[in-house]
């Protein structure tokens, strides 16, 4: 673990992957106390899966067909956006049962991912790095595109905290006072996918819901004001991003993965002070 | 003239069989109005059309002068029980303020919506309770921050579904002191089940079962309602002959817009 330390300032790879998982730790616990407090994780889930087809696409467009514009992080993010706004439009018209639309976006997006990579030539490896990520190769253009969302989705809660506050504590109250509880739900939804987009590059699309609800529903229990929710679980997953690259860096363990286990720990560990307190 | 809300010949169905029919009734300025009836019977319903957030099939209904959605900022409504989560981190101001989030651009408050919240907060005399996580409050605290919501808003007309179900004696005499305190400035009507408390502060009394007929409460004083078998739920004499739980068939009149009284 110290050598981690000692090898930051000299390894700008290593340097990368910090700043990668403290930005992503950021958007996922303001955006994941959101998840968290609306019980919609297996939205959130849903969306990440699907951002599979948008990374595949990206991939199969450069190497087949030498289209150069849709990056990974665009293609993830263009799938994000749709399942998104796929989810948001079937559950506001109640024409479907949301858990099979949910059902539906999540499998339906693995599997074009993986046709998507199969019909791409050359080296299939990208794949684990799609599902469990790559944060060791974070490049600067990466952290550039990072730091634009993190920016994007704080700015967007910062401006309709109140009214995201009122429609997770009753929806219906809410769109009595006058809120437009459609259009603030597509908003949140949008949210969601970019915060996922954000998480697949340090922690990938399998184990992106772990860093948008363990670092948040650990903190949810430590206070009773969303916004310092938001704060406590920021501050949770940073810590854990950080320690769970210095723990996995000598022994060559998957960051991503000791990432998510350091946030269960978190986790577990606040439940069970909650129980004895 | 001046009724706060003016139903005429209001019929209502969610697909098959009518859940309202032929409702017409006038309420003015200044009520506090008991609607009694049983479960099924079309209380919530009446509710939500007064809402907007239902629209009638047949007639008309308006509430404080305008069509109910275009008078719903001022219409506080207070539902029946939340589906509340324990855990869910919010404190009483924030609920409270809730009351004006629809109000500006984006839902910033300012200045004047937090005294707002305070005043009504004071009103329902929880003025220690700002800062309070709303999770940690008994159900009538928590019942009482809900009406301090809805005044916040600057209600006219306040709307609760069974406000003092789940609440214990002793918070169920305050609150009806506070209905009455509130019935000086505004119209209250409110959903409830027991009838004698009811008729001891209510001005009318409007019973509810697939049609609706209003009486002054005076008159259900003078023994024209008489509790059927000695409790006060649901079994209401309605007058001598028919009993509000099984009147639904002599009250299924044709559509004829008339409705004893």
């Amino acid at each position: 673990m110290l050598e981690f330390f000692t090898d930051v300032p000299q390894n700008p790879f290593l340097l990368n992957a910090v700043l990668a998982a403290v930005l992503a730790a950021v958007a996922a616990g303001v955006v994941g106390s959101l998840v968290v407090v609306r019980r919609s994780t297996y939205l959130a889930g849903a969306v990440s899966h699907s951002v599979l087809a948008g990374l595949g696409l990206a991939r199969l467009l450069e190497r087949r067909f030498g289209v150069g514009w849709l990056t990974p992080m665009g293609g993830a993010a263009l799938a994000a956006v749709c399942a998104a706004l796929l989810l948001a439009r079937s559950t506001a018209r109640g024409g479907q049962r949301t858990d099979t639309v949910l059902s539906a976006v999540w499998t339906g997006g693995m599997a074009l991912g993986v046709s998507f990579i199969a019909l791409t030539p050359g080296y299939q490896d990208d794949l684990m790095s799609y599902l469990f990520g790559s944060v060791m190769l974070v490049s600067w253009g990466d952290l550039a595109w990072m730091l634009a969302l993190d920016a994007a989705v704080l700015g967007t809660v910062f401006v309709c905290y109140n009214r995201f506050l009122a429609i997770a504590f009753n929806e219906e109250l809410a769109r009595l006072r006058g809120v437009d509880t459609a259009r603030y739900e597509v908003v949140y939804q949008v949210l969601t996918a970019l915060t996922v987009v954000l998480l697949v590059r340090t922690v990938g699309i399998v184990l992106a819901i772990a860093l948008l609800t363990l670092p948040a529903a650990a903190a949810g229990m430590l206070t009773r004001r969303l916004d310092r929710m938001m704060a406590a679980a920021a501050g949770i997953g940073a810590a854990a991003g950080v320690l769970g690259l210095a723990l996995s860096y000598s022994p060559g363990l998957p960051p991503g993965a000791t990432i998510v286990e350091l946030a269960l720990v978190v986790y577990i560990a606040a439940a069970v002070a909650r129980r004895r307190a | 003239m001046n009724s706060v809300i003016d139903l005429n010949d209001v019929c209502f169905s969610y697909g098959g069989e009518e859940v309202l029919h032929n409702v017409s009734f006038r309420i003015g300025a200044r009520s506090l109005v008991a609607v009694v009836g049983p479960n099924g019977g079309g209380k919530t319903t009446l509710l939500k059309l007064l809402l907007g957030a239902l629209a009638p099939r047949f007639g008309s209904v308006r509430v404080l002068g305008d069509a109910p959605g275009a008078a719903r900022g001022r219409v506080g409504y207070v539902p029946q029980s939340l589906p509340f989560d324990a855990k869910f981190p919010v404190t009483v101001g924030e609920v409270v303020l809730m009351g004006r989030v629809g109000r500006g651009r984006f839902g910033f408050y300012g200045r004047a919506d937090r005294d707002a919240a305070a005043d009504a907060l004071g009103q329902v005399r929880l003025e220690g309770f700002w800062g309070r996580a709303f999770a940690e409050l008994s159900g009538g605290e928590r019942q009482r921050v809900m009406i301090a919501q809805a005044l916040a808003g600057g209600a006219e007309l306040l709307l609760l579904d069974e406000p003092v179900a789940n609440i214990d004696p002793a918070h169920t005499a305050r609150m009806y002191a506070l209905f009455g305190d509130l019935t000086a400035r505004m119209t209250v009507m409110m959903v409830s089940h027991n009838l004698s408390v009811v008729t001891s502060h209510a001005t009318h009394v409007l019973c509810v079962n697939r049609t609706a007929a209003l009486h002054d409460a005076a008159d259900v004083a003078g023994g024209r309602f008489v509790s059927a078998d000695g409790g006060d739920l649901l079994s209401i004499r309605h007058g001598a002959d028919c009993q509000v739980a099984d009147a639904s068939a002599a009250l299924c009149a044709p559509h004829n817009g008339k409705i004893r009284n």
